[in-house]
């Protein structure tokens, strides 16, 4: 490559590191990143510890405090790593620096480049900083002495292939025109799910091999080394309860076989495999080409829109009167207007059981994204003046957004909500907690951090656990195992309640910074 | 030299943003004039490289903008419409990011441009502080910091105050000697003083393309003074094309533009720009009914 090709897309990834680590977003990453790893080393005198194997608590060395801390980090960043990276591209549009970037000799080889090195500087900034705390704790809690290499190869071994999959799918994502939106942060979802029994399958004794390039958050490759080490699979990672009486026991740490590493340098090079389709997708902000998929979501045929315009209108129009907000919601997603009736008609039509476990969760995931720019959409459209300066909408901004998401959640699930209600009171009451939790959710984390993504990547993980919740009735926040005692209900209920507040508070804190 | 040939751009449904427009335009100013929604922008983006025509052929000193596009953006200034920035950097990192893909390295050139458009006081602020006008003299800036030989301004003067404005014209007046300088405009006044070409469009098409001399030879008759009393004004002002009105204790004091007397007190006058755009704009574009 010319040396003036690797000046630009050294530029770009600068430019975007720069710009995106200057946001208030990315201090708020780095203290969470920090405070997970405070959070998930416990003193073990509290009788909480981070890692179990066959019943004995492993002391806080540094082979298992890296082991644990990577292997945990791994997992989150494969999976919300992507949402705090997507939409890289979007944001240059949406900076207006679209056309001009696009008028300049860059490449789209080489701004895709940059934006990809951005992502990945982005990601590893914020996993250094975590890899820092842990040692930090390591420090504080440790039983044996610190060695920083152990952590730092744990890692780049274990998390390190999980933050190029991450960064270059969210690069595709946004290529894939129907993919670049809520849609996508759906479906990344899925992604995520679906690559961890093929990771774990890869590393099974007999496993096909080429199944461990697809472990990127590098799950399977340490249940294989923990097992191969500990000579046990019984061995649990994770802020826990510690439940044996057995003494403690060192846990020697990882060894890494050439195999295993050629393994992990392979799942650390696939994912660029995928960077031609985006470099083959990519639109280089054409306005022409843009046209026909404004705000890069999934196209609806015209005659669709028209017909789902005209099937909403005796809903719309009444709401149109009563709650404008919740009214604007369905007009910008005519598709999702006409989900109301159909679940309406599907909840009184199916037996409870269906309901609850079948319609329900695919209702909470609709509300994900129907939800997700209810905070946000006026600021990301430049309308938030305008709605400011009409009568009491700049002091109870807050206010008025809660009461619009609660519209949009109960017109989506409120009908399942009350068949449940009716038939299965216990689970109808969770139901309807939970669509509290989302909506007001939804306002709190749009209010407080300005962009519809974190609530978009906390409700789908919420989703994804509650959805594997049979057994954990403190996860089932949506009555949909209708599992939960009314002591979880009550603390889904302190939950919803604080999210209202902290969307009160976060539009107080804005105004009075305002003046 | 810049050919534009029988260039179209269509959308989906058969819409048009520009259609069958053909001009040559030698180094200067060339201004391009037009109402809003006339495709001045598509025409803009199509030179830009930013969007493909449809249609026709564009080239730059010989190099086609869509074959030998990279040729063409290595000499390119570009400032859109709605030019934006990154509200967490500084006016020197921007300035500096945008340097660097043009393969500009030089961080003296970049300070050198920023002095240009009056921005050197604050290089170093946060650039979501900056005030429009300040934002679009780093828009400004980021066009010229290429050393560009074709300079594509859309709508550069909005948001400016009068001040800027002035010092931006003589600004675009001092490159262009041997540079092609294209600056979209509605407004006139902002292309009267500067431009040696002017192209004026509506509906995507091109309705006159010369020199100001020929576009004010071509409105010859159509510019009339007249003084009316304010309740006649009141009562015959829709039906006519008033380029400027004075009320005085005489009566109100008209500019019409129309190719016959419009009304029977007014006088023939010499017609300025502002008359001959608003002369065009009367006319049906050649080929409309196509």
């Amino acid at each position: 490559m010319r040396g003036a090709d690797l000046a630009r897309i050294r530029a770009v990834a600068a430019a975007d590191l720069r710009a995106r680590l200057r946001r208030p977003g990315a201090v708020a990453l780095m203290a969470g990143a920090a405070l997970a790893a405070v959070l998930l080393i416990p003193d073990p005198g509290t009788g909480r510890g981070l890692m179990q194997i066959d019943g004995a608590r492993a002391l806080y060395t540094s082979p298992t405090l890296a082991l644990a801390t990577s292997t945990l980090w791994g997992l989150a960043l494969s999976l919300f790593g992507f949402y705090v990276v997507s939409h890289a591209l979007r944001r240059d549009g949406r900076a207006r620096l679209g056309t001009v970037l696009a008028a300049t000799p860059v490449s789209n080889l080489e701004y895709l480049s940059g934006k990809l090195l951005g992502s990945v500087g982005l990601l590893g900034a914020v996993s250094c900083g975590f890899l820092l705390a842990s040692m930090a704790m390591q420090a504080v809690r440790g039983e044996g002495p610190l060695e920083p290499g152990t952590f730092v190869v744990h890692f780049a071994v274990l998390a390190g292939p999980g933050l190029v999959w991450v960064s270059m799918l969210a690069l595709v994502f946004e290529c894939v025109t129907w993919l670049s939106g809520r849609l996508g942060d759906v479906a990344y979802l899925f992604v995520w799910a679906s690559s961890m029994p093929l990771a774990l399958f890869g590393w099974q004794p007999g496993g096909p091999k080429l199944a461990r390039v697809f472990d990127v958050m590098g799950f399977g490759f340490m249940v294989s080394q923990v097992e191969r080490v500990a000579g046990t699979g019984n061995f649990s990672i994770g802020f826990g309860p510690i439940e044996s009486t057995r003494p403690p026991i060192v846990f020697p740490g990882l060894s890494f076989p050439l195999e295993a590493l050629f393994a992990r340098a392979a799942s650390l090079l696939a994912p660029l495999l995928l960077f031609p389709l985006a470099l083959l997708l990519f639109r280089r902000f054409d306005p022409a080409r843009n046209r026909s998929t404004p705000g890069g979501r999934l196209r609806v045929p015209a005659v669709v829109t028209r017909i789902a315009g005209a099937l909403t209108r005796p809903l719309l129009g009444p709401l149109q009167r009563l709650a404008p907000d919740v009214a604007l919601t369905f007009r910008a997603r005519p598709l999702l207007a006409l989900a109301v009736p159909v679940i309406a008609i599907l909840s009184v039509s199916l037996p409870p059981l269906s309901v609850r476990a079948g319609l329900l969760p695919v209702v909470f995931a609709l509300l994900s994204i129907a939800l997700a720019d209810v905070a946000t959409r006026e600021a990301a459209s430049g309308t938030a003046a305008i709605v400011f300066s009409t009568p009491r909408r700049r002091e109870g901004f807050a206010a008025w957004k809660l009461r619009g998401a609660t519209g949009v959640a109960l017109l989506l699930a409120g009908a399942p909500a009350l068949r449940l209600l009716a038939a299965e009171p216990g689970a109808g009451v969770s139901a309807a907690i939970g669509l509290l939790l989302l909506a007001f959710s939804a306002v709190a984390l749009g209010l407080a951090t300005g962009t519809p993504k974190t609530f978009m990547a906390g409700s789908l993980a919420l989703w994804y656990l509650g959805l594997n919740a049979r057994d954990a009735p403190a996860l089932d926040y949506g009555g949909w195992w209708a599992t939960a005692t009314p002591a979880v209900q009550a603390a889904w209920l302190v939950a919803a309640a604080a999210a209202a507040a902290l969307a009160l508070g976060a539009h107080r804190l804005r105004l009075a910074r305002e003046g | 030299m810049l050919e534009v040939e029988a260039v179209a751009k269509a959308y989906k449904g058969g819409k048009y943003g520009v259609r069958d427009l053909s001009f040559a335009a030698a180094p200067g100013v060339l201004g391009l004039l037009g109402p809003n929604g006339a495709g001045k922008t598509t025409l803009m983006q199509m030179i830009a490289t930013v969007t493909r025509p449809s249609a026709g052929r564009i080239r730059f000193d010989g190099a086609d903008v869509v074959a030998g596009r990279e040729a063409v953006r290595a000499r390119l200034g570009y400032l859109p419409q709605d030019f934006g920035v990154y509200d967490n950097l500084s006016a020197f990192e921007m300035l500096d990011y945008i340097a660097r893909l043009k393969g500009v390295r030089s961080r003296r050139r970049v300070e050198q441009v920023l002095e240009l458009v009056n921005l050197h006081t604050v290089a170093r602020r946060r650039l979501g502080g900056f005030s429009g006008g300040m934002r679009q003299r780093l828009g400004i800036a980021q066009a010229l910091v290429g050393d560009p030989d074709l300079l594509i301004v859309d709508e550069p003067t909005a948001g400016l105050d009068p001040e800027e404005r002035v010092r931006f014209r003589n600004l675009l007046s001092s490159i262009s000697g041997r540079k092609l300088v294209i600056l979209s405009t509605h407004i006139v006044s902002d292309v009267e003083s500067i431009a040696g070409e002017i192209a004026v469009v509506r509906e995507g098409r091109l309705l006159a393309f010369g020199t100001p001399e020929q576009l004010l030879q071509q409105a010859q008759g159509t510019a009339w003074e007249a003084v009316l009393p304010s309740s006649e004004f009141e009562r015959i002002r829709a039906g006519l094309r008033v380029s400027n009105v004075t009320r005085r204790p005489d009566g109100v004091h008209l500019r019409l533009v129309a190719p016959e007397r419009p009304v029977p007190s007014a006088c023939p006058v010499e017609p300025d720009l502002e008359d001959a755009y608003l002369a065009l704009m009367q006319r049906e574009p050649a080929g409309a009914a196509a």
